[in-house]
């Protein structure tokens, strides 16, 4: 039985069982074009191996907990992860899998292997999934199976099943072709677009020393060069700032220096005169604009892979360059981590700081305008970097755990987060710097009697100190619980039996595990992966709390100006503007949707299903927040329910018996702080506000992600 | 939440399924039988008929409190995410008169091989008064619904 189609037998217009990347490859071989070593393996190989095995079972099961559309980007990683682990340790029929080794070797030899995706749909003129599905490079013998499983699992990674949920597309009718192609040893690589994307009378080549994929995956900035599609003119020439190559080792690409080749643009002339010409030649053969990756072994063009270009996004909502971003490579990760630690977070620090020293009650009602604004445009101005640096970083996370489940392959797809967390999250200490201010209160009454009748502690006393210390540093918690919540919180810290009982953990056991799965030369290098994860993991949550002393800011110069108000000597046109100002303030509540209180009705919860997002189980009294205020009375033992965890929410979460939310997803920061309590926790559960009310007895169970509700006893 | 869509649910079941695992009870020792039941419009009885010999009708005889199951899965795999099932808790009473007429007219649009059997002397048609409905859907989600 023969399951690898070489490209001479494969029909250009077969692309229901072989994907368009393998036919458009069919149709060049057919012309006679250069093609490296190519067979491919049918939409109808990936069938039989998620029925044989029952992964189609298992992936039903993944995306039926909740409909598609009502599950959260931080949701679906969670499921691609799961499935991207049942496709690598399902075990499938021997024979098969012996069969599909044969092959391959009679094919390859023990010679490397690009394996990529070829979805059907995946490069037609009408949609484009480019860069969605993943591509392994350099794989020989046994480890080409392996990757073959990778590569049909990222049908399912979760920036694929966004794609397709935005397109509308079925992700239970998708197969996927698989296509592999025995691996250039390419002195220069590059794209070559026959019409420009930018600008429709140009055609556009890129090229890099080395490898291309450091081109695709934007690691490694290109030379271009312009033409006129019309003249074949050559327009312009522009070299990158600085020459790096794309080197292959382990799989991955490490951009290079290359002080020799530093000078030299990667093709002359004539070789972009040849491209040139060879971009023309596909037009015609494919019969419109196409874009096309090729390789110069040997100085001899070959072309690895060629696609209709699709037709110009003119759609301002496109979301795709954003779910791409989902996905950072490791060397983009490296430099976003830079600098969000390096520049970022010490400038909102510096920023914040400035603006918690600005004297507000001072300033005249115009000033205060003017306050209003700065501080608003501070936030406008950080959620922007937020959305654009912060949150791809989170990706990091996930890259680890990648790379940790093909080393150990775990049971538990989630284990990797035990070696990310308790390493010093800003929460963790803030809530420490709580817990010192709580013991002041405890053992002194006196204390204790100020903080319950005038919300602070006495004046001049020793608490009184580390109180304002704690402002500065963190904010004052009164912006969103009210006034005297950092009296509310701290009494209710010094109530609670102690809690220095962070998440004790098998996570050093692991680390060792981790590191020596690697060869002695590589465990530097997974050293520093481990390193960018925890990174990663620290920086979801701290961001949170660089963020909220903005917030605090913002609604400090409110509230003065809101008393400034009261005054009836400030002058007309001021009062206008400072009212202007303080009705254009964004509107300072809780993350997420409107919680909705929950109606009595004939319909009761009894058992709800979200993600385990944190091992364990809880039993206890709900206690619903729909308002910022409810925080106020969180009692120790309480189960924490809210519609999404606030950066500000964290604060309770020593004295919460477990967690449960409505936003899904193991990396959201109620599940992160969580983790670091050992709290039981379960997220994504579907309208969790309306269904729970405050006080009813609840049991969270974080191993299988359920939320049982006490009802009175059955007749 | 999508309350007309879980009451849906259940009415659905209620409506296309033929059978139901009836629960009863003897000195505390559950005790489960098949059996062909209908249902009226507001949800609020199932109905069945038994024969007055059974083992079941005399658990009910001491014990009125019943609960019944009705499903809808297919033997697959995938009946754990697809399938859904509803339980209701009541208690049972025969029915008598001109109301066992008029239901039994109804039972017997839903049973129509079922007529001889119901019309026995031997047989009695029983109600349940439903108290509440318990719904599984998504293999583990949980509701309930008082009609």
């Amino acid at each position: 039985m023969n399951l690898l189609h070489p490209l001479n037998v494969i029909s250009p217009a077969a692309t229901d069982q072989f994907g368009g990347k393998a036919c458009s490859l069919a149709a060049l071989s057919a012309a006679g074009m250069p093609v490296p070593e190519t067979a491919v393996l049918s939409c109808d190989t990936y069938q039989q191996f998620v029925m044989q095995t029952g992964l189609i079972e298992t992936i039903r099961f993944e995306l039926g907990r909740k409909p598609l559309e009502e599950m959260r980007w931080e949701e679906l990683w969670d499921s691609a992860l799961r499935l991207r682990n049942h496709f690598l340790s399902v075990p499938w029929l021997q024979q098969t899998e012996k069969g599909i080794v044969d092959e391959l070797a009679a094919i390859f030899a023990d010679r490397p292997v690009a394996v990529r995706s070829s979805a059907p749909g995946e490069d037609s003129a009408t949609r484009s999934f480019a860069g969605l599905h993943d591509s392994v490079l350099g794989v020989t013998g046994n480890g080409l199976l392996q990757a073959i499983r990778r590569v049909w699992a990222s049908l399912w990674s979760d920036r694929a099943l966004l794609y397709r949920r935005e397109l509308g597309l079925d992700p239970l009718q998708s197969r996927m072709a698989v296509v592999l192609m025995e691996l250039q040893p390419a002195s220069t690589a590059g794209i070559l677009f026959s019409r420009s994307p930018a600008s429709p009378g140009q055609g556009v080549i890129e090229a890099v020393h080395g490898q291309g994929q450091g081109l695709v995956d934007g690691s490694v900035t290109p030379d271009r060069w312009l033409l006129e599609r019309d003249t074949d003119r050559l327009i312009e020439h522009q070299p990158p700032a600085k020459r790096l190559r794309s080197r292959l080792q382990e799989g991955l690409i490490i951009p290079t220096e290359l002080p020799e080749l530093e000078d030299r643009p990667p093709l002359d002339q004539d070789q972009v005169s040849k491209l040139w010409q060879i971009g023309s030649r596909l037009e015609t053969l494919f019969g419109k604009p196409i874009d096309c990756e090729w390789c110069l072994v040997a100085d001899q063009i070959q072309l690895l892979q060629v696609r209709p270009i699709t037709s110009p996004q003119t759609d301002p909502d496109d979301k795709r360059p954003w779910y791409l971003s989902l996905h950072p490579s490791r060397s983009t990760l490296e430099r976003l981590r830079a600098t969000i630690e390096q520049e970022r977070l010490p400038a909102m620090d510096k920023e914040a700081s400035e603006l918690a020293e600005d004297n507000l009650e001072r300033q005249t009602a115009i000033e205060l305008v003017a306050e209003i604004e700065k501080r608003q445009q501070a936030l406008e101005r950080w959620e922007e970097i937020y959305q654009r640096e912060y949150i791809p970083m989170a990706h990091g996370i996930r890259l680890f755990g990648e790379v940790y489940n093909d080393r150990i392959k775990p049971r538990d797809p989630f284990e990797f987060t035990r070696l990310l967390a308790g390493h010093g999250l800003r929460a963790l200490q803030r809530n420490q710097a709580l817990q010192q201010l709580a013991e002041q209160v405890r053992n002194d009454p006196a204390v204790a009697e100020s903080l319950r009748r005038r919300g602070r502690p006495p004046d001049d006393s020793q608490l009184e100190q580390s109180w304002q210390q704690f402002l500065v540093e963190y904010g004052d918690p009164a912006w969103f619980a009210g006034e005297n919540a950092l009296a509310a919180l701290v009494q209710a810290f010094a109530e609670a039996p102690g809690r220095s009982d962070l998440a004790a953990d098998a996570g050093d056991e692991l680390e060792q595990l981790f590191l020596q799965s690697f060869p002695a030369g590589q465990q530097s290098d997974a050293l520093a992966l481990l390193e960018l994860g925890r990174a990663a993991y620290r920086l979801r949550d701290d961001d949170n709390i660089a963020f909220g002393r903005f917030l605090s800011e913002l609604k400090r110069v409110c509230r003065v100006a809101q008393d400034r108000l009261a005054d009836p000597l400030i002058p007309g046109r001021a009062r206008q503007l400072l009212e202007a100002a303080l009705a254009g303030t964004t509107e300072i509540g809780l993350r997420g949707q409107p919680a909705l209180k929950p109606e009595p009705g004939p319909l009761a919860a009894r058992q709800l299903v979200g993600q385990p997002a944190g091992p364990g189980s809880a039993t206890g009294p709900a206690r619903v927040i729909l308002q910022q205020q409810d925080l106020n009375a969180f009692q120790h033992g309480e189960i924490l329910v809210c519609d999404a965890v606030d950066p500000t929410m964290t604060f309770v979460a020593p004295l919460a018996a477990a967690v449960v939310e409505r936003r899904g997803g193991m990396l959201i920061h109620g599940a992160i702080i969580a983790r670091e309590y050992g709290l039981p926790c379960v997220t994504g559960v579907p309208n969790v506000t309306e269904l729970i009310h405050t006080g009813q007895q609840l049991t969270v169970d974080g191993w299988l992600g359920l939320v049982i509700l006490e009802t009175e006893k059955e007749t | 939440m999508d309350t007309k869509n879980l009451v849906e649910t259940i009415s659905q079941l209620l409506h296309t399924q033929y059978f139901g695992v009836l629960a009863t009870a003897r000195d505390g020792a559950p005790y489960t039988s098949l059996v062909a039941f209908s249902t009226d419009q507001n949800l609020r009885h199932i109905f069945f008929s038994t024969n007055r010999a059974t083992r079941k009708f005399a658990n009910l005889s001491s014990d009125e409190r019943v609960s019944i199951l009705v499903d809808d899965t297919h033997n697959l795999e995938s009946d754990l995410v697809d399938s859904a099932a509803v339980t209701a808790l009541g208690r049972i009473s025969e029915l008598k008169g001109s109301e066992r007429e008029k239901v039994l007219a109804s039972y017997l649009d839903r049973h129509p091989r079922l007529g001889d059997f119901a019309a026995a002397p031997s047989c009695a048609l029983l109600a349940i008064e439903v108290e509440k409905y318990i719904l599984v859907r998504r293999f583990q989600q949980v509701f309930e619904y008082r009609p």
